[in-house]
């Protein structure tokens, strides 16, 4: 039980396992390939939950719902719809606005100060580039989009806005915001190359 | 918020998880029937991973991965979804059923949740909540399994004609429809029509408590009437109720002890509002 539950016991350095493959494993059970698939993708996930919820506990909890989500669920992972860490981003994004959502009430209270935060969300926006060659692309990607499309897209997606708090926040009709925001995602996918 | 909507128009705030969980609903019925949306979709969702990609990294609490390795010690995993997942299901989740001559109803239920997206065509993981829905039904068969047997043995039902009654209601020309979340995890969708004048609550994801009762109850101005027990029958996931809902009201869902209450009894996992 101790070899399983150590995950760098028979790690043999510069083997590296794809994410893939250690899903592929954790499907199977393997208890060692999950500790070596959390290793690989926890600050990726803890990150954008953390960006989400602000709060670190939460983050946190969120965090863990997701990689027992992912133990429970590996079995269903199939490569050909995407990457492992694509899959977990999903599903982190998912139970983390999950979590903003089901806090609602304070939610509403964020929102009426949120309009004098606003302009500090696209700052933090902007802020958050880390020098990969993901954050440079989606960056430029970004610039390309309209003001409002672009607005819409980062506070739906950085804050977990729905389209009704955008259209509050940005005072706009919410018919505006949905149809920004498939705009703007549109233009973004094709910026950035997805699916061609 | 029940009037029409064209999902297409919500593809871009549903892959940004910004879509209220009717509107989800409403997008993944469209998906089923739709390749050009499914594709949009599955474009736009892996365009919104590259926003989450552009996320600086940060390291977890050490505690978590330790707390994480305890956990999964004690969590079963859920078999693959394939055509045989409803036997798969069956022999994992309820062992002790084993010599029970009916089939195990919250095994069943995951085939009539699949049934929603699309039977037999791979399913996408761009929404959470079907798979999660799935995922928790499979965790409830796994835990509460035994309990929803007794349940069945307890309260034998006809099926056939309530069957066709809910499919009658959910294509009524005036069928109107809410969403919410249930504490805990899963939904509850409410239907109901005024030209049938009946209703129904539908949960997805929800456990039925060992050794206790989901009590379904219409909300009218803070009173509480209960509407019946929510006991669906043959691996169903719906409950009829009597006459049809109004603005004012809302639909309430509580565990009760086995066999129902007059009045509830602890906190709702769930209220569904009438008026959204």
């Amino acid at each position: 039980m101790l070899a399983v539950m150590d995950p760098d016991a028979g790690a043999l350095p510069g083997t590296q396992d794809s994410n893939e493959q250690l899903l592929a494993r954790v499907a199977t059970g393997d208890k060692r390939a999950f500790a070596q698939l959390y290793d690989a993708t926890s600050s990726r996930l803890f990150g954008l939950a953390r960006r989400l919820l602000v709060d670190p506990a939460q983050a946190e909890e969120v965090t863990q719902e997701v990689y027992l989500e992912i133990w429970q669920t590996a079995t269903r992972y199939e490569p050909t719809r995407g990457t492992a860490l694509a899959w977990m981003l999903t599903v982190t994004h998912r139970r983390a606005v999950d979590r903003i959502r089901a806090s609602q009430a304070s939610r509403d209270r964020d929102l009426k100060v949120g309009i004098r935060d606003q302009e500090r969300e696209y700052d933090s926006v902007a802020e958050t580039v880390e020098i990969t060659v993901e954050t440079r692309r989606v960056q430029a990607a970004l610039t390309k989009l309209t003001e409002l499309q672009r607005q819409a897209v980062t506070l739906a997606y950085f804050r977990g806005l729905s389209h009704s708090e955008v259209a509050q926040l940005l005072h706009v009709p919410v018919g505006t915001v949905k149809t920004r925001l498939r705009d703007g995602m549109i233009r973004l996918r094709d910026e950035l190359g997805v699916g061609t | 918020m029940t009037t029409r909507r064209d999902p297409h128009l919500l593809s871009g705030a549903y892959s940004l998880d910004a879509v209220t969980p009717d509107e989800a609903a409403a997008v993944e019925e469209a998906m089923a029937h739709s390749e050009e949306l499914r594709g949009e979709i599955a474009e736009l969702t892996d365009t919104a991973v590259l926003l989450g990609m552009s996320v600086p990294a940060a390291d977890p609490p050490p505690a978590l991965r330790a707390r994480l390795l305890d956990l999964i010690e004690q969590t079963p995993q859920l078999p693959p979804l394939a055509d045989t997942e409803v036997e798969a299901d069956a022999e994992r989740a309820v062992p002790i059923a084993a010599e029970q001559p009916a089939p195990a109803p919250g095994v069943a239920v995951l085939r009539s949740d699949s049934r929603h997206v699309a039977p037999r065509r791979r399913r996408r993981w761009t929404r959470g909540p079907a798979l999660l829905a799935g995922a928790l039904v499979a965790a409830a068969a796994v835990l509460f399994g035994g309990g929803m047997m007794l349940d069945q043995l307890v309260n034998p039902a006809p099926q056939s004609t309530s069957a066709s009654a809910f499919d009658q209601l959910r294509s009524a020309r005036d069928v109107q429809r809410q969403t919410a979340s249930v504490a805990g995890g899963g939904t509850a969708v409410v239907y109901w029509s005024k030209s049938l004048d009946e209703s129904a609550v539908v949960l997805d994801g929800v456990a039925q408590p060992a050794g206790k009762s989901l009590q379904m109850w219409v909300v009218t101005g803070g009173r509480a009437a209960s509407a019946g027990l929510y006991a669906p029958r043959g691996g169903e996931r719906y409950e009829l109720m009597k006459g049809a809902l109004k603005p004012d009201q809302a639909v309430a869902v509580s565990v009760e002890p086995a066999g129902g209450s007059s009045q509830p009894t602890t906190k709702p996992i769930v209220v569904v509002p009438v008026a959204a």
